[in-house]
């Protein structure tokens, strides 16, 4: 089997895992059994990539990377995750990832040698956590939003809110944390590598260093209380496009039928 | 005169200017990978020939396609007078109120308040290194040495030797299109300084440094065992960079003011711990740690934020709690249960009028 049955195998399973969560209430713990199947399908899927190109780095195994990273963020804080929505959105991210990835691949180029450094496997996996960790915060902010709609409804907003907003303001601050993790290692790279402390020939630098402003902004909006919390809920929830369209899509390829 | 360098003072270092500053500083860069796509080779030639001439030269006349990067220096040069002014401001405060402490009250904990003021100097470091960088960078014409030949550093009487080459070729059969070719080009290079000599190993992601040039591989060849009869050859990047060392210590001292946050959260976290170290009960806050909530019992919402007292901010908290906690702390104060919002403690200044609207820079309550 290879790396891309696997991938297709995992695909399936975050949408049995999907589907599971909107199952009625008793019957939906068959989620985490569909989403264990599908985290060792895609895990199998990058190991399988990444012993190939060992000790290089495979090229384009982000868009196979982060569904796993999602998935296995919220299998290790299950206990947490208590609230439905939250179970639904991101086994829906994970699925929309790998559809995307599917539909898109660009992995087939081949490993470059100076991505055979300590710091280039750094820079990637540190990245991968740290999107993983925004797309999970972006998740819990549009969990509070929707519950907050649901008590503004039952006359309850405001504890709707603000009992919300720590989970999401965590994983932004873990994603922030590992995101700068990823670029100071990034630019050891770059200057051992390069010389330089930016190598132009990647666009991608910028679309990086867009991300990381997002959310120095996001942080600090709490500290100008000119914002509502709803309003910051939004603005974290935004966070998911930001990652999606800004490190997510520039990784893509052209369209290919996958089977 | 001074009135109008305090408003400057005050307004270059809002919190609200950051907030806008980032905005900003996102919205650039997403144009600007637009911009950057398909015409790296525009901005390559930067590392090379330097900041001043690349904007006299393929800046100023591909516009259309540059500006977001003079807009992104001119944001950047906001957010470093912006950074600078309100960590300052901060970090006198703290500084301050630690002075009019007594000995006992000034624990461990207080250190770890600098944490966030720690990053945020940081960021200045490592821009400011960047710019030096770009801007007083010596870069040499790219040199090509083949085994046994030599090249001198200019203004010295030093010389670097290419002795030998000694590739690493790949050989796992993972990628059957690797085999055969070189995974690591290793070249030992002669370093002759006037009578001083000695050798060292350059490699990809392996430079040497010498007479304070670093010396980088740029290409090799052959590529794969028998190279099509290609005679060895490297390709060397020299370059004296006077940022390089800004910014190595911009990202240490980064990355040490981040471990210090997550130290604190990890030990302080949830109201455990008062400000200067000493262990809460009941998460009741005692003693002059607790400017304005004096021996007060937290309220639940209060226990879910976690610890509230920061005197460099001298608020409880998010906007949203504290707000919330002054209401409580009246209604507690008309009640009796506890003092109304007192003097805070010697000498602390607390917040500036205009509470949070005028909380600039500096920490993150987060946790």
């Amino acid at each position: 089997m290879t790396a891309h049955t696997f991938f297709t195998l995992a695909t399936g399973f975050y949408f049995l895992s999907l589907a599971a969560a909107f199952l009625p209430k008793g019957t939906r713990s068959a989620m985490w059994g569909f989403l264990a199947a599908a985290l060792f399908a895609n895990a199998t899927a990058a190991a399988m990539r990444y012993w190939t190109a060992w000790p290089m780095l495979p090229m384009y195994l982000g868009p196979q990377a982060l569904p796993l990273c999602l998935a296995m963020l919220l299998v290790l804080n299950r206990r947490n995750a208590r609230e439905l929505w939250l179970r639904r959105l991101i086994p829906g991210f994970a699925l929309l990832l790998c559809i995307l990835a599917l539909l898109f691949p660009k992995d087939f180029y081949l490993p470059f040698l100076k991505s055979n450094a300590a710091f280039a496997h750094a820079f990637f996996v540190f990245g991968m956590i740290g999107k993983g960790c925004f797309l999970v915060s972006a998740a819990w902010a549009l969990t509070a939003l929707f519950a907050s709609a649901g008590a503004e409804n039952t006359g309850n907003a405001r504890t709707g809110e603000v009992s919300a907003q720590r989970p999401w303001l965590r994983w932004a601050v873990w994603g922030f944390a590992f995101w700068t993790l990823s670029m100071f290692a990034g630019e050891l790279w770059t200057y051992f590598g390069w010389g330089t402390p930016v190598v132009w020939d990647d666009p991608a630098i910028t679309t990086t260093m867009a991300t990381w402003f997002f959310y120095i902004c996001l942080l600090h909006l709490h500290l100008t209380g000119s914002w509502s919390a709803r309003g910051r809920t939004a603005f974290a929830a935004g966070g998911a496009v930001v990652v999606l369209a800004l490190n997510f899509i520039p990784e893509l390829g052209p369209f290919r039928w996958p089977f | 005169m001074m009135r109008i360098i305090t408003t400057l003072w005050n307004k270059a270092g809002s919190i609200h200017l950051t907030v806008v500053l980032c905005l900003l500083l996102t919205v650039d860069l997403a144009f600007g990978y637009i911009c950057l796509n398909r015409n790296t080779t525009l901005f390559a030639p930067l590392n090379d020939i330097g900041l001043a001439e690349w904007m006299g030269t393929y800046g100023r006349y591909n516009l259309e396609k540059t500006a977001w990067f003079f807009i992104l220096m001119l944001l950047l040069g906001l957010l470093c007078l912006n950074t600078f002014v309100c960590t300052t401001e901060r970090v006198l405060r703290l500084l301050r109120f630690r002075a009019q402490q007594p000995r006992s009250h000034r624990g461990l904990r207080f250190y770890f308040r600098f944490a966030p003021h720690v990053m945020h100097y940081a960021v200045i470091i490592m821009l400011a290194g960047y710019l030096c960088s770009y801007l007083f960078a010596h870069v040499l014409d790219t040199r090509t040495l083949i085994p046994g030949a030599s090249m001198s550093l200019p203004g010295s009487k030093a010389r670097i030797e290419f002795s030998a080459y000694e590739p690493q070729y790949y050989s796992a059969g993972r990628l059957e299109s690797f085999k055969d070719r070189v995974l690591k080009p290793v070249a030992r290079l002669r370093l002759v300084n006037g009578g001083h000599r000695e050798t060292a190993v350059l490699g990809y992601n392996r430079p040497v440094w010498f007479k304070g040039y670093g010396i980088f591989m740029k290409s090799f060849a052959p590529k794969s065992k028998g190279g099509m009869g290609m005679k060895v050859r490297i390709n060397l990047s020299i370059r004296k960079d006077p940022g390089v060392l800004l910014y190595l210590a911009g990202m240490a001292f980064f990355t040490a003011g981040m471990a210090l946050y997550v130290t604190e959260w990890i030990f302080f976290k949830k109201g455990r711990w008062d400000f200067y170290g000493k262990k809460t009960r009941n998460n009741t806050i005692h003693g002059p740690a607790a400017p304005g909530l004096h021996g007060c019992r937290l309220r639940p919402v209060e226990r879910r934020q976690g610890p509230i007292l920061y005197p460099d901010r001298g608020v409880c908290g998010p906007p949203d709690i504290a707000r919330a906690d002054r209401g409580a702390r009246r209604r507690r104060a008309r009640a009796g249960a506890c003092p109304p919002r007192r003097s805070r403690s010697p000498g602390y200044p607390g917040p500036p009028s205009g509470s949070h609207a005028r909380q600039t820079g500096g920490g993150l309550w987060l946790f």
